[in-house]
């Protein structure tokens, strides 16, 4: 059995410049406007009672459980044995439930393909060992994918991060947190 | 903590986050290369027939001090793909997030295609019809000879920046601008106030690697956002951090590493030098200086100490809005730290008192012995790589004819020496003005590597000039910019990727070679091979029109390996005693460390401290480099610092970035928001009182956010106006002030109040 690849995203190091966000387009030659992976602002009062800013860089999690897998009408959806989720598209046929049922907004209505485009995290280029355009791309190096048990026993680890939590699917994107 | 998913604005569109007051893209030269000098070959060897595929290694030239090593990769003669050079010590193996979109830029669309020469009126709309390279030389050169036969090369000024750096671009327009003896462009926009503020009290404004910032135990960011700026540089910061190292910031906005940092001070705009005095306080009064180091290596400690003396806590809270025990927290950490690394960003001297700011920052450093070891200094800005190339041989500034006399104009003051000649200044003056004095007037001016109605500061006096029937304008671009909206003849320079170029960093201690990845596209030509042209055209007939970009390079070069080798090995150092000034002889006057300056070499000791001198621009009175009465009397103080998605102006009309952040956005404290009844989206009118223009508006969104303190508003600089997503044709330069700053004729754009209000 393959293991679970997973995302690790070391959120404290991020700093928004959304570097994963346009590499992964670019990458991809993706259509202009359509991101796989996004980058959003959140606020939180840091342990010195003040209001500062935490970034969430996120693409698809890669579900254990893939809500758009169970409900996409066309079978379009699969989870690969290493748990990438991706979609086939030879069966898409731009329905949109998937999107419309993630809670995290992975699937991305690609007007102009005509279909649904989603964060496969570079299956082809992590089976050609390198590693996805996102994680390539980050200058600050806060991303990087590797096997869930592995990823899991980092320091700091954890599935849950500022602005994320588990909404009943699964995602088992790793978050690393080694400062308070 | 007091956030879920809910909380996070989601989207690109939303994006937000911050600069620091002070990022600025960077901008390198501003003195260190006075106008690289110019030189010129003539006619590029024509063109080869192919350039094989490959994988090319290049060097990002835009006005950013990391200089990322970029890989391009080439299949059937087009750019596929680019990368980082993962063996590159500082930039690695990724470009920041415009670095990602090079392609885009490369291969746009939108890029000028042919040369044009305009058949309709100037500015906004303005229409062209494309024309020969040849006719265009032609009639280019006639206008400009007669020019110089009438009024003399003097009267043609260059208007140029970091659009693109390095030997190969600047070359051909610096030989041929000293061959016709034009006028010179002092180049101070960027950070030139702080070379003199640094070099007052150190003696110099180089400093350690940012490799080194690695090793130190204390990190302390002041006016800088390296989101920014100098991006890869946070690896290092937290590398550090990860070792134990505390990471402190400072800064009136609210940048991502002033969120993310164990303690985090936010003065009001200005105040700096102030919390400086602060900060030494308590490291004398709680016995947390280096008194041996003191004694050995600094001068005039005495009168340190009886200035701070004049200060009281409450004073200073007062003045810089952070309380006592924020700063007295900071210098504790600071001070008590093994070593300790100060990075001052450009930005923060980009005001009225910038260069007296940025001077009494690295007094900390003098009075805890935190320079001149491993993990400790203080950094301004790096220009020793520079030094592995021949200014001299590029410029060619033999070339002016002996006797020639070319005055000097501001890259700052543009709005005030293309002024028409009937101009009514305020104080009596008429016409162009040049440092506060009458100056003779520009009949043509050639724009390239620049974009001035988007990047420098207040636009609609700018305008006024560009407007002149008898001002001659040429401009060089890859893109129909808002600057190119009003010249005569429009010339479609070549990307970085379809010409070579050898290249200095300043922040990283490298001096780098670009490749020719791919044939020129278009009908396109590099910069250099424009000028040797327009200079054929002209009947000049010096060799160094004839010489080609490659020789130029191959001729400008001296570092410490060949040319041919460094083909190869794609970078080289210049050699430097680490760690950085490790001796501790520095090089001013005395040998030490200066806290008192009366050299009056910087700035008039009479009218500023020689200490520390905490005047800022809304306390000092106009003469003596503080605002206008009328600007003072706006509400709030403007910050308009870079954007990590832009270089300047550059790469706002790329794919993948353009209408991905909140350009034309201005965001305003909740506090003050709430008292002017303003919501996060409302369209606003930003109101400032302008040189030339009592009320100059433009019209953004705001964004209710806490990215400044109470009083301060701030948006991302250098935005162009006709992006404004409202189609108002603003943008946030024709806010901000055009004077020079208290030391060596910097940018003042920070040095901008504004009153606010719903549209």
């Amino acid at each position: 059995m393959t293991e679970q690849k997973v995302f690790v995203f070391r959120q404290e190091n991020c700093v928004g410049c959304e570097a994963c966000t346009v590499s992964c387009q670019a990458g991809k030659d993706a259509n202009e406007f359509v991101t796989l992976r996004d980058v959003s602002q959140g606020e939180k009062t840091n342990n010195l009672g003040r209001e500062v800013a935490v970034f969430l860089s996120q693409s698809c999690h890669h579900c254990e459980d893939p809500v758009c897998v169970a409900k996409c009408p066309q079978g379009a959806m699969k989870k690969r044995e290493d748990g990438i989720v991706y979609i086939d598209d030879t069966l898409c046929v731009g329905c949109g439930m998937c999107s419309l049922v993630c809670p995290y907004d992975a699937p991305k209505i690609d007007a102009k393909r005509g279909i649904l485009s989603k964060c496969d995290m570079c299956k082809d280029r992590l089976d050609a060992g390198e590693k996805p355009f996102c994680v390539q791309g980050c200058p600050v190096q806060v991303l990087d994918v590797m096997d869930q048990s592995e990823a899991l026993s980092l320091p700091g680890a954890s599935l849950s991060g500022d602005g994320h939590e588990d909404l009943g699917t699964g995602p088992t994107t790793v978050f690393i947190k080694l400062r308070n | 903590m007091a956030m879920n998913r809910r909380s996070f604005i989601k989207g690109s569109s939303a994006f937000a986050f911050s600069a620091s007051i002070m990022g600025c893209s960077n901008s390198s030269d501003d003195d260190i290369v006075e106008e690289p000098p110019v030189v010129e070959p003539p006619i590029e060897v024509p063109p080869e027939e192919s350039i094989p595929d490959g994988v090319y290694h290049t060097t990002c030239p835009r006005n950013c001090g990391d200089r990322c090593s970029l890989m391009v990769t080439t299949k059937d003669g087009v750019a596929v793909s680019i990368t980082g050079d993962t063996t590159h010590p500082v930039t690695a193996g990724t470009p920041c997030v415009k670095g990602h979109s090079y392609l885009q830029s490369v291969y746009s669309p939108d890029r000028i295609q042919q040369p044009m020469k305009r058949v309709g009126p100037r500015g906004p709309g303005a229409t062209f019809e494309p024309i020969s390279w040849e006719d265009a030389y032609a009639q280019i050169a006639s206008r400009l000879n007669e020019i110089i036969n009438t009024d003399g090369g003097n009267a043609i000024v260059p208007y140029s920046y970091s659009g693109y750096s390095g030997i190969s671009a600047g070359t051909g327009a610096n030989r041929f601008f000293n061959r016709i003896a034009g006028r010179n462009l002092q180049r101070n926009i960027c950070a030139s106030a702080g070379y003199s503020g640094m070099s007052s009290i150190l003696g110099e404004f180089n400093g350690p690697s940012p490799e080194d910032y690695a090793n130190t135990k204390c990190f302390v960011s002041w006016g800088t956002n390296e989101q920014a700026t100098n991006i890869h540089h946070l690896k290092f910061i937290n590398e550090a951090r990860d070792n134990g190292a505390k990471v402190l910031v400072v800064n009136p906005a609210r940048t991502p590493l002033a969120s993310q940092a164990d303690i985090w001070l936010q003065p009001t705009p200005g105040t700096d030098a102030t919390l400086v005095v602060g900060i030494s306080k308590i490291i004398i009064e709680e016995n947390l200086h280096d008194t041996a180091f003191i004694a050995a290596n600094t001068q005039d400690y005495d009168a340190l100490v009886a200035r701070l003396a004049e200060f009281t806590h409450e004073e200073i809270e007062l003045e810089t809005g952070v309380s006592k025990s924020e700063y007295q927290e900071f210098a504790r950490a600071y001070a008590q730290a093994d070593c300790a690394m100060i990075r001052i960003g450009y930005g923060i001297q980009r005001t009225l008192n910038g260069g007296r700011m940025v001077k009494a920052i690295p007094t900390i450093a003098a009075l805890t012995g935190n320079i001149g070891k491993v993990g400790a200094g203080v950094v301004y800005l790096n220009v020793m790589s520079g030094g592995l190339f021949d200014w001299g041989y590029s410029g060619a500034s033999h070339l002016t004819p002996e006797g020639a006399e070319r005055g000097t104009v501001s890259i700052n003051e543009i709005g005030k020496f293309l002024l028409p000649e009937d101009y009514q200044h305020e104080n009596g003056l008429v016409g162009p003005i040049s440092y506060g004095e009458p100056s003779d007037p520009i009949k043509a001016m050639i724009v390239y590597s620049s974009n001035p109605m988007a990047i420098a500061p207040n636009t609609d006096l700018i305008e006024k000039g560009l407007m002149r029937d008898d001002l001659f304008l040429v401009g060089i671009d890859l893109f129909q910019t808002d600057t190119m909206d009003y010249v005569d003849y429009l010339l479609p320079t070549s990307s970085y990727m379809e010409q070579s170029n050898l290249i200095d960093s300043y922040q990283c201690y490298y001096a780098k070679h670009s490749a020719k990845a791919i044939m020129q596209l278009h009908d396109s030509k590099p910069d250099t091979v424009i000028f040797n042209e327009l200079a054929k055209a002209m009947g000049f007939d010096d060799v160094e029109f004839d010489e080609s970009i490659d020789d130029i390079l191959r001729n400008t070069w001296k570092g410490n390996i060949s040319y041919d080798e460094l083909l190869v090995q794609k970078w080289d150092s210049p050699i430097v005693d680490y760690p950085y000034r490790k001796d501790l002889v520095f090089p001013t006057t005395s040998g030490k460390i200066e806290f008192k300056d009366t050299s009056n070499k910087y700035f008039d000791s009479e009218k500023f401290n020689p200490v520390i001198d905490t005047g800022t621009p809304e306390s000092n009175e106009y003469d003596d480099k503080g605002m206008t009465d009328a600007e003072k009397a706006r509400e709030f103080r403007l910050l308009s610092p870079a954007h990590a998605k832009l270089s300047n102006s550059q790469w706002a009309n790329v794919k993948y970035i353009a209408g991905t952040f909140p350009q034309h956005t201005v965001y305003v404290h909740p506090s003050d928001a709430g008292a002017k009844g303003i919501s996060d989206g409302d369209e606003v009118i930003v109101t400032a009182s302008r040189y030339g223009s009592a009320d100059v508006q433009i019209q953004y969104v705001a964004r209710v956010e806490e990215m400044t303190p109470k009083g301060t508003v701030f948006i991302w600089k250098n935005a162009w106006k006709k992006l404004n997503e409202n189609g108002s044709n603003t943008s946030v330069n024709q806010l901000t002030n055009c004077d020079l700053t208290d030391m060596n004729y910097g940018s003042t754009f920070h040095a901008t109040r504004v009153d606010i209000a719903l549209a």
